[in-house]
């Protein structure tokens, strides 16, 4: 049995209007029948643009968010065996409490141990993440970005998760830092036995990190595989696009990158068919109308038209 | 000559808790239709470069030279400079929804931009932002939207279109892609490769600079650390600094090597090379003395270490 097991998941949000009478006037389809499972120990990547999916499904994974529908199960507790790591290192700790105290949090809540357990229990991790413990009295002003994601990362384990989904982890952070708290991360990994699940849009870093790399388009996966294979052989057209649109640091890259026409499409209404048809490349006529399932094993990819392994997307075919 | 020569500008804001200065002598050329790419880490300084000669931030002391096409930017008068701005230096900024006003369509928006440098008929205006539009990619037709019926990335390229409107010969894009996805990113990168003026493009993205810069200038806390054409800075990194940053990228499945540290605070910078508490080859004279810009003209840096020189 997988660790976490998502099948079917959909999440959608209502869109409400009118003053005094708040009518459903639509909903958002933020995740849309994701399945997918997370084993033991591994990494799995999940990357896509902004607004596809990817913080809701985390939440889903953590129990953060009631699924509209779908089955989530997890070989544990989830409140305590689940645990999230955000994005923003600013917000998401509340400016006049102590670093010691956001820590412990998580202690405090599942009433584990005593006052001075607890006490001895964040300073040794805040030495585990990378934290002065001397600086327990501290508040969150007083610290870096990366120092923050560190605390984050501290009040995450806590209670010694099995999972930990990780949210945008490095995102608002500078490259040198980014370097050091995705070490971090590894690290942590290798000593506790952790499993990630690791959001990101950029995708060098869920390359190195991710064991296997799911893509999401518009509240769906459109291709999950192990992680050489996929940035190697990428079948699904959105997956190629995204790959040829990454930023890469080396001036003798072929230019010839593909460009996609126009922007996400709302998720509120989204295409008929394969979402990606009206920016697809390759879209035909099927497209339109039939939605590709999600297939394969291993590599899986839901689309009518994959490109074969090895075969360049084309943008000249873009725009027309 | 140049097209645009700085050169020692030095920027300080004065704060309750003394005196910050974000730019301690920066010094660069752009050469007509060459891109120049300016990077660092957040706070080193780029943004308030480029604003402070452009005379975008009112409250701060600006000191040094800025020959914009023979003319000091420097003290200018307002007035004169803003004609400057709008008409022969067009700006692009990361965050669109804030530059662009939210109850004018964007067809007004450039048009009126358009009648304040140009003697021409409203309809000359209208037709000249629509044809801009349309070389951004926007239908003409869509010149009577407001913004917010707009993408963030459809947003970024009226900005383009608006700093284009009057055949610049300089625009300054700070972090236009940072707000945006990749596959967006992708198109408004291509957008600006063909604009043709000269572009200075402000990023923490090396891989925007690997795309896009002729030149770079690498910032660290204030300075330029190193300057070089693209495929030098790439190829042989000179500075400690410099080569920590793409020593920081990920490269497949190698492990990374984070610069240790953090950037300094500028209200008290570090003595000596500012790099000094980070860099993990300082000499002993590194924490006394400040480096100058050092090496051939064409790829100096600032190191005492004569690394590749
Ligand atoms: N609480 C909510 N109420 C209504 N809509 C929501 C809510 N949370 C998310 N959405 C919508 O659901 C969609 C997916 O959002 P989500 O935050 O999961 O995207 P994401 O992939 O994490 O994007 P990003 O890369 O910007 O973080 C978006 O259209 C978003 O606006
Ligand atoms: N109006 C201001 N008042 C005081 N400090 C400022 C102001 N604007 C910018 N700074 C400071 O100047 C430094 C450089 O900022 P900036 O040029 O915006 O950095 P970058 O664009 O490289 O991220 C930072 O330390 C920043 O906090
Ligand atoms: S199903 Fe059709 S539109 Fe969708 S990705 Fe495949 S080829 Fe493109
Ligand atoms: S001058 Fe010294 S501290 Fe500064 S970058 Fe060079 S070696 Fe490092
Ligand atoms: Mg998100
Ligand atoms: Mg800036």
């Amino acid at each position: 049995m997988s660790l976490l097991d998502v099948s079917d998941v959909r999440k959608y949000f209502p869109i409400k209007s009118g003053i005094f009478f708040q009518r459903e006037v639509g909903r958002v389809h933020a995740v849309d029948g994701v399945s997918l499972s997370v084993e033991a120990g591994e990494t799995l990547g999940v990357v896509g643009e902004s607004g596809c999916g990817k913080s809701t499904l985390a939440r889903c994974m953590t129990g953060l968010h009631e699924v509209t529908s779908g089955n989530i199960t997890f070989d544990g507790d989830v409140r305590r065996d689940v645990q999230m790591v955000f994005q923003d290192p600013y917000g998401s700790l509340n400016p006049r409490r102590r670093i010691g105290s956001i820590i412990a949090d998580p202690l405090v809540i599942h009433r584990e141990g005593t006052p001075s357990s607890r006490r001895d229990r964040v300073r040794d991790l805040m030495a585990l993440v990378g934290l002065n413990p001397e600086h327990y009295n501290r508040f969150p002003a007083e610290f870096s970005g990366g120092q923050r994601q560190r605390v984050g990362i501290a009040r995450a384990l806590a209670l010694n998760p099995r999972l930990v989904v990780c949210d945008e982890p490095v995102s608002a952070l500078d490259v040198s830092i980014q370097a050091q708290v995705v070490n971090l991360l590894k690290d942590l990994q290798a000593e506790l036995g952790l499993t990630y699940v690791f959001i990101a849009h950029d995708l060098s870093v869920v390359r190195y990190v991710s064991d296997r790399v799911a893509v999401m388009y518009l509240g769906k996966i459109v291709e999950i595989a192990p992680g050489e294979e996929l940035y190697e052989r990428p079948r699904h057209p959105y997956t190629a696009a995204l790959l040829s649109a990454a930023s890469v640091a080396d001036p003798d890259r072929p230019r010839d990158r593909v460009i996609l026409r126009g922007d996400v499409p709302s998720p509120i209404s989204p295409p008929s068919g394969c979402r990606f048809h009206p920016r697809c490349p390759k879209a035909q006529e099927r497209c339109t109308v039939e939605e590709p399932r999600l297939m394969g094993d291993g590599h899986k990819w839901a689309c009518h038209f994959p490109l074969e392994p090895g075969e360049r997307l084309q943008s000249r075919e873009v725009g027309e | 000559m140049s097209l645009l020569e700085v050169s020692g500008l030095r920027v300080t804001f004065s704060t309750p808790d003394g005196d910050l200065q974000a730019v301690r002598g920066v010094s660069f050329e752009v050469e007509a239709g060459q891109t120049l790419g300016v990077v660092g880490e957040s706070g080193s300084g780029k943004s308030v470069s480029v604003q402070a000669l452009l005379g975008l931030i009112p409250g701060a002391r600006v000191e040094g030279s800025a020959l914009f096409d023979g003319e000091q930017l420097i003290g200018m008068p307002a007035e004169k400079l803003r004609r400057i701005r709008g008409a022969r230096i067009g700006m692009i900024f990361q965050d669109p929804l804030s530059s662009l006003h939210p109850m004018y369509s964007v067809g007004r928006q450039i048009a009126e931009a358009i009648l304040v440098h140009r003697k021409v008929s409203k309809d000359q205006a209208w037709s000249v932002a629509r044809e801009r539009l349309e070389q951004v990619g926007i239908p003409a037709v869509r010149a009577r939207d407001y913004p917010h019926q707009f993408s963030g990335g459809m947003r970024q390229r009226v900005m383009i279109a608006m700093a284009m409107a009057l055949d610049p010969e300089l625009i300054i894009a700070d972090e236009p892609t940072t707000a945006l996805d990749a596959t967006v990113r992708a198109q408004i990168l291509e957008l600006l490769g063909r604009l043709g003026c000269a572009l200075i493009i402000i990023t923490h993205d090396l891989g925007v600079i690997a795309d896009m810069a002729d030149q770079v200038m690498v910032m660290y806390a204030g300075k330029p650390v190193e300057k070089a054409e693209r495929r030098a800075l790439f190829r042989d990194p000179r500075h400690p600094y410099t080569r920590g940053l793409l020593n920081s990228l990920p490269k497949g499945k190698e492990r990374l090597q984070p610069i240790e540290g953090r950037p300094p605070s500028l209200l008290s910078p570090p003595t000596g090379c500012s790099f000094h508490p980070r860099c993990p080859v300082r000499i002993p004279r590194c924490p006394i003395e400040e480096p100058p810009m050092l090496g051939p003209d064409d790829h100096p840096d600032a190191c005492w270490l004569e690394v590749g020189r």
